[in-house]
């Protein structure tokens, strides 16, 4: 990776009211969230989600069967005071795990030991596998795939399966290009069968690759799970406002730019880390390049990130299960978080 | 009232020296007892070679090199008719045990950094 990343040149104190809001809010979100892929599935408007015709059902059924899931982070934008505003959630393939739960951990421990942060990650990390375990073959092995040129992937992923071996899972990695098909049947590189998958990659990447068909048929059970989809698409957003018109901590979302008078940001329905983002402000606009954008875009109500020091910080917190689990701060120095952002470590007292 | 602590109390890391995310999987051999052993394993004859490098008898077979699992404390696991197994450099020359009736390489196309 070029450039800094972990920055401990500055930290962030919150008070505990705060980290009460931050964790109240979240949770809310969540279950906001929950109740917005229920009401997707009744209504079947996988359309508005650029979701593949052959995998509608299958996300239908995920959900029905409220297939496990492990964790996601929901970006917020938050100056300390007021509401936290969503601006989108990492529901599918969030990172930034390993700096949020175990280095800005560590760091706390050297630099404020008397302190607090709102960081229970680790162990509700171990705590979900556990659960998870339970409800799955009892001879079931879990397998973690992620791409093979990401370090940063290999690294959230070897993490997670650090938790999984820990919660006494058989924990085995490969990565997603070396996943076989027998015909039958996912099986790794031993040729045992592939029965519960973590997989850090998207759904829509694996929906559109040649063994995408083969994913309804369900040999596999996938963490992230395929209902995940619908919260990690942009889409949500408007879904979201549409069912909680005028939540404090919600943006206004719609499908039309033209229902904003001015200002607006424009996501792209699918996309990482800041790609295809446009910022249109008053006075002008700000744009981060990518290669997203082809099943359309979502225009969401512009929050603008906190500005100090010319640094601007979203906070990203993280559910673990359907809890609140912490949080990591990223930086950057323009008002799009990016891949290369830094994370900032954070404490409360 | 006490306020409720909202860090995890320890943290342990069992996986520790392989989660910097700089580090790859490492390439294994599996050793074998008989050419036999290794055939049962690899099928295809061409697969196993005898062992020419003194780490076991010169009776023995070695099967090819590929990415198996390990156990948590990272040493790797043999396959099912191996005796021992050992870490190599150097990227795999088989990518698994047994018949080629598996494809592979039907997901990873799209791949750039998956998160977010």
């Amino acid at each position: 990776m070029g450039g800094t990343y972990w920055d401990e040149t500055a930290c962030y104190a919150f008070s505990a009211d705060q980290i009460d809001k931050l964790e109240a809010v979240s949770a809310e979100l969540h279950q906001l969230c929950l109740a917005a892929a229920d009401h997707v599935v009744r209504e079947r408007r996988f359309a508005e989600f650029a979701i593949p015709e052959p995998l509608q059902g299958l996300v239908a059924e995920s959900w029905r069967l409220r297939e496990a899931t492990l964790y996601g982070r929901f970006d917020l934008s938050w100056d300390g005071a007021g509401e936290p505003k969503l601006l989108e959630y990492n529901a599918d393939t969030p990172t930034a795990l390993l700096e949020a739960s175990v280095v800005q951990w560590h760091w706390l421990e050297d630099t404020r030991p008397d302190a607090d942060q709102f960081n229970s990650l680790h162990e509700k990390l171990i705590e979900r596998w556990q659960a998870i375990r339970g409800a799955a073959p009892e001879s079931a092995t879990l397998h973690f795939a992620c791409a093979k040129d990401s370090d940063e992937d290999l690294g959230n992923v070897e993490y997670l399966r650090d938790c999984a071996l820990q919660a006494d899972w058989d924990a085995k990695q490969l990565f997603i290009d070396e996943l076989g098909w027998d015909g039958r049947r996912f099986v790794d590189l031993e040729q045992q069968p592939v029965q519960v998958l973590f997989k850090l990659y998207p759904w829509e990447w694996l929906a559109r690759e040649p063994f995408g068909a083969h994913l309804p048929a369900r040999s596999a059970r996938l963490i992230e799970p395929a209902w995940k989809m619908l919260l990690s698409n942009k889409a949500l957003l408007v879904v979201l406002w549409e069912l909680n018109y005028g939540h404090p901590n919600l943006l206004p979302a719609y499908f039309d730019e033209r229902r904003f008078a001015g200002e607006y940001a424009r996501k792209p329905l699918l996309a990482r880390e800041g790609a295809n983002v446009t910022l249109q402000r008053r006075l002008d606009r700000v744009h981060q390049p990518g290669d997203y954008g082809e099943e359309g875009f979502v225009y969401q109500g512009l929050a603008p990130l906190p500005q100090f020091d010319g640094r601007y910080p979203v906070i990203g917190s993280w559910i673990v299960g359907d809890a609140a689990a912490g949080i990591g701060i990223r930086e950057d120095d323009s008002p799009i978080t990016k891949n290369s952002s830094r994370f900032v470590p954070h404490y409360f007292a | 009232m006490p306020q409720r602590r909202r860090r995890s109390a320890a943290i342990t890391l069992v996986l520790a020296g392989t989660i910097s995310g700089c580090s790859e999987p490492v390439a294994q051999r599996d050793a074998y007892q008989s050419l036999a052993d290794c055939r049962r394993d690899w099928g295809e004859p061409q697969a196993c070679e005898p062992v020419r490098d003194k780490r076991y008898a010169p009776s023995y077979f070695y099967g090819p090199s590929y990415y198996g699992s390990s156990f948590p404390d990272g040493r790797p696991r043999a396959s099912r008719h191996a005796m021992d197994a050992f870490h190599v450099a150097g990227s795999p020359s088989h990518t698994s045990p047994g018949s080629s009736s598996i494809r592979r390489g039907g997901f990873g196309s799209s791949a750039h950094s998956s998160g977010s």
